[in-house]
């Protein structure tokens, strides 16, 4: 079972160690305490600028907040890009509020997610009419193929059903799930069942009513203002991404933890006891948190780094000789061999996906998905034992392991080892 | 506007909202649920023999599926059902008049927390939120029960006429079960009035500031839990057995992933305690009524496959739900000074309670009645961003209000027709089944030649719909009530009565049957029907998108 630590690079950590000519385990924990210093520093200037606005300790209870957040230690653990991000975002906001240099460095962090992370965010389907003009279409269709409906005159229903205003619509449905209440503070108890990572543990909302409380009573408006602010740049950069949640609203932490921590702050100057209670509660989350994260690292984080850790785990132990295929199904399967293997990844291995269905492929040990050897299947059911077919296509299963979440939509959840003879 | 034009808007808003409200009912939403069939049905049964279905004269509660609705809903609905029959429009008028009702008391309430000046202007937008069209477009007795709460948190907001506030909470209490928890607590929370706490100077202050106001709303309580003994008196014992099926305890327990239980016991656990998810659950089931994304874009599975679905849109509109953060925050930053707004707070958290309590973590039509306080809320937020405006140059001020303007109504526009005309679409299916509309009058009309009708349908409580569409005689319904499931069976309740057998068609054997009708599936086929002799296609009944059933007779 992997822990936090021993979990494997990240494919922008491996594009980041290509770069740095230094693709080994080595590089990894190299990279990782970079990573660390950089998020050290982007804490000190987080502090540093929230100490000035709303004072010391409102400041470094901030800072405690964000370093007992499981999001933090995961994206420091595997995505150094993210930490980036609030490295510049912090910089921004102390050097550039008041000239308005904030809104260049959030411009240069969707800039990083577009061109660096190769991310095709949802909003620009939409702001380029592509979808709009499709819903509208669909939605007349819809209308008009009613038996029975209420009449109503087109010029009238095209008030409402038209490119335009679907754009208005799509372009909401890209912003409102910023105010993601669930995905912020209830990810420990999520209605979804949302694979994401903790961000603010539940007590913490409570505390941002009390901390919006008494900031309003205690405020003034320029403060407000850097809260505000935060919270545009941040959504922003939230709508102009994609991928897992918590990825996409980490950069909301830089506002919401302040007024978490006003709230913890208020609570404690009325209240003492309910002020040090809350403050334990927070702690008592925090170790229940990382207790859980280390206990169910593959339920909270991405798993595909273990998938491939898995297969190059198997290939490096059984010595085989023949040609070696790996699937690319769900990433770029050449750099984790370059990774695990080092120069070991020589001629033999090809990283290709296969479908042994429609391909007629030749002998070989491959490293694939249930779905890749028997065939995919539309809903993900594959039957458990479906390795008993394999003898049939005259091949052998060398070892198996079932990964918990759905990657590989379609080719099912159970990785493999098969030969081919 | 002076006192004569606020009047003539008014007026004109409520007309607006009765047309837009009452217009086609029988044609969208294009088939009744279930529920709304029992109601009419019942209804139906009231008026004609002063029984419901089961032969209970005059009830507080409606057995109907042994959920025993609160019977208000269909007493009121008594003259439209006369007027109009068991039709869409009879069932649903008293939630066509609920939805026009409940404007003047939202025009009250934003004259309170908004000003006289922009009161009726912030109605004319808020007239057309999603979930008002959409509750006053179905029979639900949640809305009847959320405009009389609404109408009774006013007067005890103003503290105008203390009879007056109990009727109307009463009442609520006899139109849904949710006001029976929602009411109470919304009166120990006004007079205990906590949120006061914190600005008091002393705790000898508090008690006697709390003391005070109990007395006074507890005159009110007192009044209310005295006029509601008769319900307890009567079905207290099935309020538990729904509550069982549905309380937060249970579904999720022990509440810390399983995996992560490493005690036979987990509430020895030290970390990972199963009190702290538990207090994760309350919470988030609390809060997740104010969660923006819940309210106007995210739609959880047991909200879709229910009649509050409202398809394209959430509750709230798109601008609304952030509007409502804005409101939220102003309400929250004003709560030491304005006991109106502390009053938001408390029945926030009183409506949203009964929800709070059942396993679903984002349940409106169990919330209904906190979603006059989003929209004041949201109206706070309209007003502070309309001065934000306000204060920027006079162009580019003008130019921002006219986009915002522009906007509303064409918002509003796609509401309504996403309402009226696109909703049908989407919201056909398990509980508006469809066919039974089209086909079950004609169904009875045949039966009457020959011995047997088998039914045959996919949907649960499809006996309703014979019920309610073939108007078939209470008294005969009524005779049949000690052969029907008892009270705590769940699964489907259709029964046999008379001529009417509710069952599979096994088609193979059944056609070897004589003198006997069917409402089958469409999965058997016209070549199936011809080869058997005296088998005869009678119809092949449709919904609003495609063929459901089939009605077949063998001679």
């Amino acid at each position: 079972m992997n822990s936090l630590l021993s979990y494997p690079p990240t494919p922008e950590q491996l594009e980041i160690l290509k770069l740095l000519g230094s693709n080994s385990a080595v590089g990894l924990l190299m990279l990782r305490l970079m990573t660390l210093v950089v998020f050290g520093t982007a804490l000190w200037l987080t502090v540093r600028f929230w100490k000035k606005e709303l004072g010391g300790m409102v400041a470094a209870v901030t800072g405690i907040l964000i370093l007992i957040s499981p999001t933090a230690w995961v994206l420091i653990n595997s995505y150094p890009v993210r930490v980036v991000e609030w490295w510049l975002m912090a910089v921004g906001f102390v050097w550039g509020r008041k000239n308005k240099l904030i809104y260049v460095v959030m411009v240069a962090i969707v800039a990083i997610n577009l061109f660096w992370l190769k991310q095709r965010p949802a909003i620009l389907n939409k702001l380029s009419l592509g979808d709009a003009v499709v819903e509208v279409n669909n939605r007349f269709m819809s209308e008009d193929s009613l038996n029975t409906k209420i009449d109503m005159p087109l010029w009238w229903r095209r008030l409402g059903n038209n490119k335009l205003f679907f754009v208005y619509k799509q372009i909401w449905g890209e912003v409102i799930p910023y105010f993601d209440v669930e995905t912020w503070f209830f990810q420990e108890v999520h209605p979804m069942e949302q694979k994401s990572v903790v961000m603010f543990f539940w007590p913490e909302a409570i505390l941002l009513l009390l901390g919006v409380g008494e900031l309003m009573r205690n405020s003034s408006r320029s403060k407000g203002g850097a809260i505000i602010q935060g919270a545009v740049v941040a959504g922003v950069v939230f709508v102009f991404s994609e991928g897992a949640v918590y990825q996409r609203l980490w950069l909301s932490m830089w506002w919401l933890a302040p007024v978490v921590a006003s709230g913890l702050i208020g609570l404690g100057k009325f209240f003492r006891v309910g002020g040090v209670m809350a403050g334990l509660l927070l702690v008592y989350a925090a170790v229940t948190n990382f207790y859980d994260l280390n206990k169910r690292p593959d339920f909270w984080l991405d798993n595909r780094p273990l998938a491939f850790e898995y297969w190059f785990g198997e290939i490096s132990q059984l010595d085989y000789r023949g040609k070696i295929v790996v699937t690319n199904r769900i990433g770029n399967s050449e750099d984790y061999c370059r990774y695990f293997l080092g120069k070991s990844c020589d001629g033999r291995f090809e990283f290709r996906s296969f479908e042994w269905s429609e391909d007629n492929d030749q002998i070989g040990l491959y490293a694939g998905f249930t779905g890749e050897y028997v065939g995919k299947r539309f809903k993900n059911d594959f039957e458990s034992n479906w390795e008993d077919r394999l003898s049939g296509m005259g091949a052998r299963l060398v070892a198996k392991k079932n990964l918990r979440d759905t990657v590989a939509y379609q080719f099912g959840n159970d990785i493999g080892l098969v030969i081919k003879q | 506007m002076n006192k004569t034009g606020r009047i003539i808007m008014l007026v004109g808003v409520m007309v607006v909202g009765l047309i837009v409200r009452g217009v086609g009912l029988n044609e969208s939403p294009s088939s009744l649920g279930f529920d709304e069939a029992a109601l009419g049905y019942n209804t139906y049964s009231l008026m004609e023999t002063g029984r419901d279905e089961y032969g209970n004269s005059w009830p507080l509660s409606l057995r109907s599926f042994n959920d025993f609705k609160p019977a208000l809903y269909a007493y009121l609905s008594i003259p439209f059902v006369k007027l109009w029959g068991l039709t869409g429009t009879g069932v649903r008028m008293v939630s066509v008049v609920t939805g026009v009702l409940s404007l003047v008391v939202l025009y009250w309430l934003l004259k309170k927390y908004c000003g006289r000046k922009v009161a009726i202007w912030l109605l004319l937008w808020l007239s057309f939120e999603p979930w008002r069209l959409h509750f006053s477009r179905n029979a639900f007795e949640t809305h009847l029960s959320s405009l009389l709460v609404t109408t009774g948190a006013y007067l005890l907001l103003e503290g105008k006429n203390k009879w007056l506030t109990v009727a109307a909470f009463v009442l609520a209490a006899y139109s849904y079960h949710s006001a029976r928890l929602t009411v109470p607590l919304l009166l120990v929370f006004w007079g205990a009035d906590p949120l006061s706490w914190f600005v008091k100077k002393n705790w000898k202050e508090v008690v006697e500031q709390t003391v005070n106001g109990l007395r006074k709303t507890g005159v009110l309580l007192l009044g209310f839990v005295v006029l509601l003994i008769p319900v307890f008196l009567a079905n207290s014992s099935l309020v538990l057995t729904r509550f069982n099926q549905e309380n937060i305890f249970k579904r999720y327990y022990p509440y810390t992933p399983k995996e992560i239980v490493t005690e036979a016991n987990p509430w020895k656990m030290t970390w990972a305690n199963p009190a702290y998810y538990f207090g994760g659950l309350v919470t988030g089931h609390i809060l997740a009524y104010v969660s923006p994304y819940n309210l106007s874009l995210r739609i959880y599975n047991w909200v879709k496959m229910s009649p509050m679905f409202i398809p394209g849109m959430g509750m709230l509109g798109w601008m609304e739900s952030i509007l409502v953060v804005v409101g939220l925050v102003k309400v929250i930053g004003q709560l030491q000074k304005k006991a109106e707004y502390r009053f938001l707070i408390y029945w926030l958290v009183a409506g949203i309670a009964p929800a709070a309590a059942t396993w679903t973590w984002y349940h409106p039509l169990r919330a209904l009645n906190i979603y006059p306080v989003l929209e004041i809320m949201a109206a706070l937020g309209m007003v502070t961003l309309w001065k934000r405006m306000s204060s920027l140059s006079v162009g580019l001020s003008m130019v921002f209000k006219v986009l915002l303007v522009v906007t509303l109504v064409v918002t509003t526009i796609y509401t309504i027709n996403n309402e009226l005309r696109y909703a049908p679409f989407e919201n056909h299916g398990e509980y508006q089944p469809g066919g039974y509309k089209e086909g079950m009058k004609e169904l009875v009309e045949l039966s009457k030649n020959y011995d047997r009708v088998i039914i045959d349908s996919p949907h649960a409580q499809s006996f309703i719909f014979l019920l309610f569409y073939g108007q078939i005689d209470p008294g005969l319904v009524q005779s049949y009530a000690n052969s029907r499931p008892r009270p705590g069976i769940e699964g489907n309740l259709d029964f046999n009565f008379d001529k009417f057998v509710f069952r599979k068609i096994d088609w193979p054997a059944d056609k070897q049957l004589h003198r006997t009708l069917f409402w089958a599936p469409t999965t058997i086929t016209e070549k199936e029907i011809e080869v058997v002799d005296g088998a005869k296609l009678v119809k092949t009944v449709s919904n609003v998108r495609y063929e459901t059933a089939r009605i077949i007779s063998i001679d």
